[in-house]
C-alpha cells in the first residue's frame, strides 16, 4: 500500500516492510517511556511540579478504573491509563503533521483483539466453566449464534476507532489540498491555510481522537466487568 | 478533591456501540452468504440464510446489551 491515504513504507528490515504506522508508534512509545522515567524518577513524599501533573492523571485513571469497574477490578488500571495515554497521544499524531498510527486499521484491529483475549480469558479466570455456559443462554440451540455475535465486540472496536481517525485524516488532507489550489487562483497569496485549518484540526484531531481514545478504553472496562460479573 | 462522575459516560459510550453491534453481524452475513454462494453457486441462497442469521444475531447482541443496561439500573436503585 504505497498509494493513496494508507500507510507508507518507510524502509525494510529483513526484507519485512517497516510502514510510518510502526515508526510513529515507536516514536510515540519513546515519548511515553521517557516521560514516564522521568516524571517518576525523583517522587519526594511532599509532591511538587511535575509530580503533582502525575499524581493528578494517576489518580484520575485509579478513579475511571475504580468507578467503572468496581473495587474489584481495580488492578486494571495500569493497562487501562496505558492504553488511554498511547490512544489519546496517537490520535492527535495528525495535529504534528505526522500519520496517526490508529489510522491503520492492523493497529486498532489488534488492540481490539487484546481487549477480546482479555474479555474472556478474565471471564473465565474469575467464573470459571459457568462464564462458557453462559454462552448457551437463554438456551442451547444460540450457541453458535452467541459465539459467532462475541466477534462483533473486537470488530467494532477496531473499525470505529479506526473510521474515525482515517475519515477525520482524510477530509484534513483533501481541505489542505483544496485550499493550496484555491488561494493561490484567488490573489496569489496562499493565506487561508493559516486559520481555517485549525478549527477542523480541533474537532477531527482534537475532540474526536481524545473521545474515541476515551470511548475505546471506557469500552474495555465495560466488557471486561460485564464478563468479570 | 472531589471524585469525576465517570460511570454517567458507560451507558453513553454503551449507546454508542449498539449501532454497531447491530449492523456489523447483518453485514458479517451478507458478505459470507455471498461468498459462500459464489463458491458453491447456489444462486442466493446462503445469502438470504446468512442475512436472517446476522439479523437474529444482531437481535441476540442487543438484548444482551439491553440486560447489561437494566442491571446497571437496578444496581444503581439498590
Amino acid at each position: 500500500m504505497n498509494e493513496g491515504f494508507g500507510p507508507q513504507k518507510v524502509f525494510e528490515i529483513f526484507g519485512m516492510p517497516i510502514t510510518n504506522t510502526v515508526t510513529v508508534t515507536w516514536f510515540i512509545m519513546a515519548i511515553i517511556i521517557g516521560v514516564s522515567y522521568l516524571a517518576t524518577k525523583n517522587l519526594k513524599k511532599r509532591a511538587s511540579g511535575a509530580q503533582i501533573v502525575t499524581e493528578l492523571i494517576v489518580t484520575a485513571i485509579n478513579d475511571l478504573t475504580e468507578q467503572t469497574m468496581g473495587k474489584k477490578l481495580k488492578a486494571f488500571s495500569p493497562y487501562i491509563g496505558t492504553l488511554l495515554i498511547f490512544l489519546g497521544i496517537a490520535n492527535i499524531a495528525g495535529l504534528f503533521g505526522v500519520r496517526p498510527p490508529t489510522a491503520d486499521v492492523n493497529t486498532t484491529i489488534s488492540l481490539a483483539i487484546v481487549t477480546f483475549v482479555m474479555i474472556h480469558f478474565f471471564g473465565m479466570k474469575y467464573n470459571g466453566l459457568s462464564y462458557l455456559k453462559g454462552f448457551a443462554e437463554p438456551f442451547v440451540l444460540l450457541l453458535p449464534l452467541n459465539i459467532m455475535g462475541e466477534l462483533a465486540t473486537p470488530i467494532s472496536l477496531g473499525f470505529r476507532l479506526f473510521g474515525n481517525i482515517v475519515g477525520g485524516m482524510i477530509i484534513m488532507n483533501l481541505l489542505y489540498g483544496a485550499l493550496a489550489n484555491f488561494t493561490p487562483a484567488l490573489i496569489g497569496i496562499p493565506f487561508l491555510q493559516a486559520g481555517i485549518p485549525v478549527a477542523f484540526h480541533i474537532y477531527f484531531d482534537l475532540f474526536s481522537g481524545v473521545l474515541q481514545s476515551f470511548i475505546f478504553a471506557m469500552l474495555t472496562m465495560v466488557f471486561i466487568s460485564i464478563a468479570v460479573d | 478533591m472531589s471524585k469525576l462522575k465517570f460511570k454517567d459516560y458507560e451507558n453513553l459510550t454503551l449507546i454508542s456501540q449498539i449501532a454497531l453491534i447491530m449492523i456489523i453481524p447483518i453485514f458479517a452475513g451478507l458478505f459470507f452468504g455471498k461468498w459462500l454462494d459464489e463458491k458453491l453457486q447456489t444462486g442466493n441462497i446462503f445469502l438470504l440464510v446468512m442475512i436472517i442469521l446476522g439479523v437474529i444475531i444482531a437481535f441476540l447482541n442487543l438484548f444482551k446489551y439491553t440486560m447489561k443496561g437494566i442491571k446497571n439500573k437496578n444496581d444503581e436503585d439498590e
